[in-house]
């Protein structure tokens, strides 16, 4: 592998250098993407649950790299991990005062959920009051006494059916129109009668159902009222924890009964923990509803303070996944495509070199291999071996070789009929030297080109396997899996936007690269004839 | 003016070399006149093809870029010519005759078109049957025969020098005032050399002008009216051919006409030889044939016979010259003789064991007895190793190395005259004379007994091959070394060779001492080969331009 180094250091690969310098755009996108994986492979400083460094009880602890167990600060029995959050808060931490954790920047670990009490939301409660149409139903014996009565306390002052019952239907201030009457009392006197409906003075409809005569009198008769709801529009207010209103009392708080005002205090009271259904209160003048909206924190829950891209369907924070995805997608891509190469190289120079016999039946064996379907064997054999990493490198590797080694294959083709190649045969430089110290550096440029392409063509597979439930082990933070959530919680925007941006921010550069690379070692395409 | 087709006035261009602008061209002047034939003659590099392509603004540009100077074209300056006016000079007025006939030509198109495209591009109203007729008419006059139908054939179905005229047909088809000939003939035999160089001097007669590029003194001597000695962008000397070659008043031109390999050189002495000494090599009626395959199983239907029942022998310290046209199978002999190329028939004895047909590792000793020196020193050395690496890898293979590696690849570069101070460098640094010199170091550094030097000082300017020749033979006498000396030169064979075989179509057809075969051919085909050699200050040759 000697040639390979001395490769990086002949003059020709500098010029390429220089030449690579030279485009800018190429240039700053590996400038940014090399930091983008530098950053990212310290992620684990940057953003995690658990402090670089604590002091207790005059011991150093470095708990990113090493697991203490809960017993080591707290004593007891407990040795399971300590949460060290919770820790830096409790008494026994406290009271030392040579105790002290040193924290990350974001203090957040890619798998640390997080419980809803966690997360800073607006606590404040809204209340919406709107009229509604007022409906009841009354029945009523021969005397017009009301017997039975459903939601009609309002038309007469009542907050309950019960004060209304054995009560005139014509009192406090309710009167009843004409036609009505003579309804009622066709009704009573078992005639066949068509449906009436008549308004009263006060506005509130009365309707009577059409009756055909029976073996007996009825003992009841049941008119519905209606009084439809008033122009007015619906009037908000805002409530502190505190059962303050924020804004000024609403307008038609003062309409209510102080009974009503006590029901609707004590439901947003319990609309601050739990939500709450929406309450009809009726008074005098009319039916109102009042909603209680205070949001709740649900998982998947949407970018808030100290959660800038959001929570995922655990209550873990997208920011910090997609950074440590970032450097799962950057690490892993470069092994994979590293692994494919070393294997399609192999191959390819073999059958190059080689040719004849070895080129034809590895080619055809090529074929057939190339026809075998990738995703297809990945889900089989990921479905019966589990999911993992070493797994996902096997097979992209033994799978992903093919293209590389097509092109080394025609390299080595073409260099080993060069006299220099000739010169080493005359002096009986050993086969595989020939192959790896003398052609393959030369034969570098299409594995050098390709490599920024190929990089992104497996941080895409890695997605994508993700995506479908076959790539990375549950739980490791990827981009495919937050995409995944995404597609089953349709709503949450920032489980797509996000990955999709890194995706997307990483492809480009790469791409950008690669272009850099391919014009730097074809410098051609600079200059132009007339 | 009006004596003047073409006059180039202090011309000045350079290149862009990694930031830095080197001077390709350095105040160049000069003139053509109708009917003449300009030379323009330097060593690579001289900057001779870039001042020539100038005058058609055929310099690629960045990185080139025209500094100062002038160049009338019957009085129009061509360097201030709006490009559609430029379109309409190239080709018609100005055209070019290329050296690599192979790239120039479309191989995916009929001679013929695309002669006839040439026509039509520039007359857009002649008739495709018109501009049809005129090719075939031109291909007739540089001389395909049966043009009619050979028009209607792809350029891969013609042999070199048959490619060249066609390239020469379509420089002549429109008739131009001037064509710049830039080594129309470097990448051919000798006797194909003589045919075109008939036809240039036809064109001459019709009262055309030609620049005529070379690194050939002897090429001038046959073809120029006058000459322009070209050196680091420079015009060194110039003038009529006859003064300059009979009293060269510059130190450069008179090295560049000394350098000349004539046939009427003196041998340079052959060690002696024991009569009763047993040849090193041995090749008793070698085969060497390639199949030709066709059909979807690859039957072979028949062979190409490269190396067709040759023998030959050579001793320890001689150098036996292999002469022959290109195709003639001197090369795969060579090859075949080191294993490079699998033969099918005869024997191969090296100090009388058969080495013929034996696999990688039954060969492995011999190596280091048999080395190569290839034509091209520009793909004969590994880009990516460093001359030390290059120059040792061989030895330490073979367990070869006495002392330091550095030690050892240092006195190898002084040995080929190069400082030792190099070996760090790696091959692209170097000038073409100077990694042929690796070359030879790399092969002579295991201490072989038997070199096969495969056309190694062709592809070299003449002072460079002067010194190459120089350090072969040095070599030989210190080392003791055999010389296979393949090349298609008859005066560098005659000058170094003692005994010489001349190939043909696969067969020796003539071998013997060098200076018999020379001074008194057997064979008609040696004849040509010798005739048609380039020499400077032939008179007989020279009257044939009249």
């Amino acid at each position: 592998m000697g040639g390979i180094f001395t490769a990086v250091l002949d003059p020709n690969t500098r010029r390429r250098l220089r030449r690579f310098g030279q485009i800018k755009r190429a240039k700053w996108a590996l400038i940014l993407l090399v930091a983008i994986f530098v950053i990212s492979l310290f992620s684990n400083f940057i953003a995690n649950d658990k402090p670089f460094l604590v002091k207790a009880n005059g011991k150093l602890y470095f708990p990113v790299f090493k697991f203490y167990p809960q017993s080591e600060f707290t004593g007891g029995e407990v040795q399971t991990r300590p949460r060290y959050k919770d820790l830096e808060k409790l008494p026994l931490f406290q009271e030392n005062k040579d105790n002290w954790m040193l924290w990350p920047l974001v203090r957040n670990g890619p798998e640390e959920s997080l419980e809803p009490s966690q997360i800073e939301i607006d606590p404040t409660l809204t209340l919406t009051f709107s009229a509604e149409d007022q409906v009841a139903t009354v029945d009523i014996d021969s005397e017009s006494v009301i017997q039975r009565s459903r939601g009609a306390a309002g038309f007469y002052g009542q907050s309950s059916d019960l004060g209304i019952r054995r009560k005139p239907l014509e009192s406090d201030g309710v009167s009843v129109p004409e036609s009505i009457r003579g309804g009622i009392a066709l009704r009573f006197a078992n005639k066949a009668a068509d449906s009436v409906s008549a308004t009263n003075a006060e506005g509130i409809l009365f309707e009577l159902d059409a009756a055909k005569p029976r073996s007996r009198a009825p003992k009841l008769v049941r008119l519905s009222m209606t009084r439809k709801a008033g122009k007015e529009k619906d009037e908000r207010a805002v409530m502190t924890p505190e059962m303050e209103f924020v804004t000024a009392k609403p307008a038609l708080w003062e309409r209510f009964s102080d009974e009503n005002k006590a029901r609707i205090l004590e439901t947003a009271k319990e609309a601050m923990v739990v939500p709450q259904e929406k309450l009809s209160v009726s008074d005098a003048d009319g039916k109102f509803a009042v909603q209680f909206e205070k949001e709740t924190v649900e998982f998947p829950f949407r970018p808030v303070k100290g959660h800038a891209f959001g929570l995922d369907n655990s209550g873990r924070d997208v920011g910090v996944r997609i950074l440590y995805a970032t450097r799962t997608a950057l690490l892993f891509g470069i092994i994979l495509v590293i692994f494919t190469y070393v294997i399609g190289i192999f191959l390819g120079s073999i059958q190059g070199y080689f040719g004849g016999k070895i080129d034809m039946v590895g080619q055809r064996l090529t074929e057939i291999w190339e026809a075998m379907p990738f995703l297809l064997i990945m889900i089989l054999l990921s479905s019966i071996y589990g999911r993992s990493f070493v797994l996902l490198g096997i097979i992209y590797g033994i799978f992903n070789w093919i293209g590389i080694s097509y092109y080394l294959r025609a390299e080595f083709l073409r260099l080993r009929k060069l006299p220099f190649v000739e010169a080493a045969r005359v002096m009986g430089i050993g086969r595989w030297k020939i192959m790896f110290r003398h052609i393959l550096p030369n034969a570098l440029v299409p594995v050098i080109t390709f490599f920024p392409f190929s990089l992104v063509g497996s941080i895409f597979m890695l997605t994508a396997l993700d995506y479908l439930g076959f790539g990375l082990p549950p739980g490791t933070p990827s981009w495919g899996n937050l995409l995944d959530q995404g597609q089953v919680q349709q709503y949450a925007w920032w489980l797509i936007l996000y990955p999709s941006l890194a995706l997307f921010i990483v492809s480009l550069l790469g791409i950008f690269i690669g272009e850099g690379v391919r014009a730097a070692f074809d410098p051609r395409t600079n200059s132009k004839l007339e | 003016m009006s004596d003047k087709l073409l006059s180039v006035e202090n011309l000045t261009v350079t290149f862009d070399v990694e930031g830095r602008r080197i001077c390709a061209v350095d105040d160049v002047s000069f003139d053509i006149r109708p009917g003449e034939i300009v030379g323009l003659v330097g060593e690579s590099g001289s900057g001779k093809s870039v001042s020539a392509m100038s005058t058609l603004r055929l310099v690629p540009s960045p990185p080139g870029l025209v500094e100062t100077g002038k160049i009338l074209f019957e009085g129009r300056d061509i360097l201030k010519l709006p490009v559609e006016e430029m379109r309409k000079i190239r080709g018609k007025e100005i055209s070019v005759i290329f050296q690599e006939p192979m790239t120039a030509l479309s191989p995916l198109h009929f001679v013929g078109t695309q002669l006839a495209e040439v026509v039509r591009i520039h007359d857009p109203e002649v008739t495709k049957e018109a501009a049809w007729d005129r090719a075939v008419e031109w291909l007739g006059k540089v001389g395909i025969p049966d043009p009619e139908e050979r028009a209607k054939a792809y350029p891969f179905q013609f042999s070199g020098g048959m490619r060249q005229r066609v390239m020469i047909a379509m420089a002549l088809i429109l008739q131009p005032k001037l064509i710049i000939a830039d080594e129309p003939t470097t990448a051919l035999d000798v006797t194909l050399q003589a045919q075109i160089f008939d036809l240039i001097l036809e064109m001459k007669r019709e009262d055309t002008s030609i620049l005529f590029i070379t690194h050939d003194m002897g090429v001038i001597w046959e073809l120029a009216d006058r000459v322009l000695v070209m050196k680091d962008g420079k015009v060194v000397e110039r003038g009529d051919v006859e003064p300059i070659f009979n009293n060269p008043q510059e130190p450069y031109t008179q090295q560049l006409l000394a350098a000349v390999p004539r046939l009427t050189d003196e041998p340079i002495a052959q060690p002696d030889r024991h009569e009763d000494a047993r040849p090193l090599v041995e090749v008793k009626n070698l085969k060497t044939w390639f199949p030709v395959k066709s059909g979807v199983f690859a039957k072979t239907v028949d062979w190409i016979k490269a190396v067709d029942d040759v023998s030959i022998d050579l001793f320890a310290g001689e150098c036996l010259g292999i002469v022959g046209e290109s195709g003639s199978g001197k090369t795969t002999l060579g090859r075949s003789i080191l294993g490079l190329e699998e033969s099918q028939e005869g024997e191969i004895l090296f100090e009388g064991n058969h080495i013929r047909g034996l696999g990688y590792h039954a060969m492995l000793p011999y190596r280091k007895e048999m080395q190569m020196i290839f034509q091209d020193p520009f793909s004969s050395l590994n880009p990516r190793l460093t001359v030390l690496e290059i120059l040792t890898e061989g030895l330490i293979e073979h367990n070869l190395l006495e002392g330091d590696r550095k030690e050892v690849a240092a006195h190898w570069l002084e040995e080929v005259g190069l400082p030792a101070d190099n070996m760090n460098r790696y091959p692209h640094e170097f000038s073409g004379g100077q990694r042929q010199r690796i070359c030879v170091a790399r092969a002579v550094a295991p201490k072989p007994k038997f070199v096969v030097c495969d056309e190694a000082v062709s592809a070299l300017d003449v002072t460079i091959q002067a010194q190459v020749i120089d350090l072969l033979m040095e070599l030989r006498d210190k080392l003791g070394l055999a010389y296979l000396f393949i090349s298609h030169d008859l005066s560098v064979v005659k000058r170094i060779c003692d005994r010489t075989a001349v190939m043909r179509h696969g067969k020796v057809v003539e071998a013997g001492q060098t200076v018999d075969l020379i001074d008194n051919p057997q064979c008609e085909y040696t004849r040509n080969l010798i005739d048609a050699v380039p020499v400077p200050g032939d008179l007989h040759k020279r009257a044939r331009r009249a």
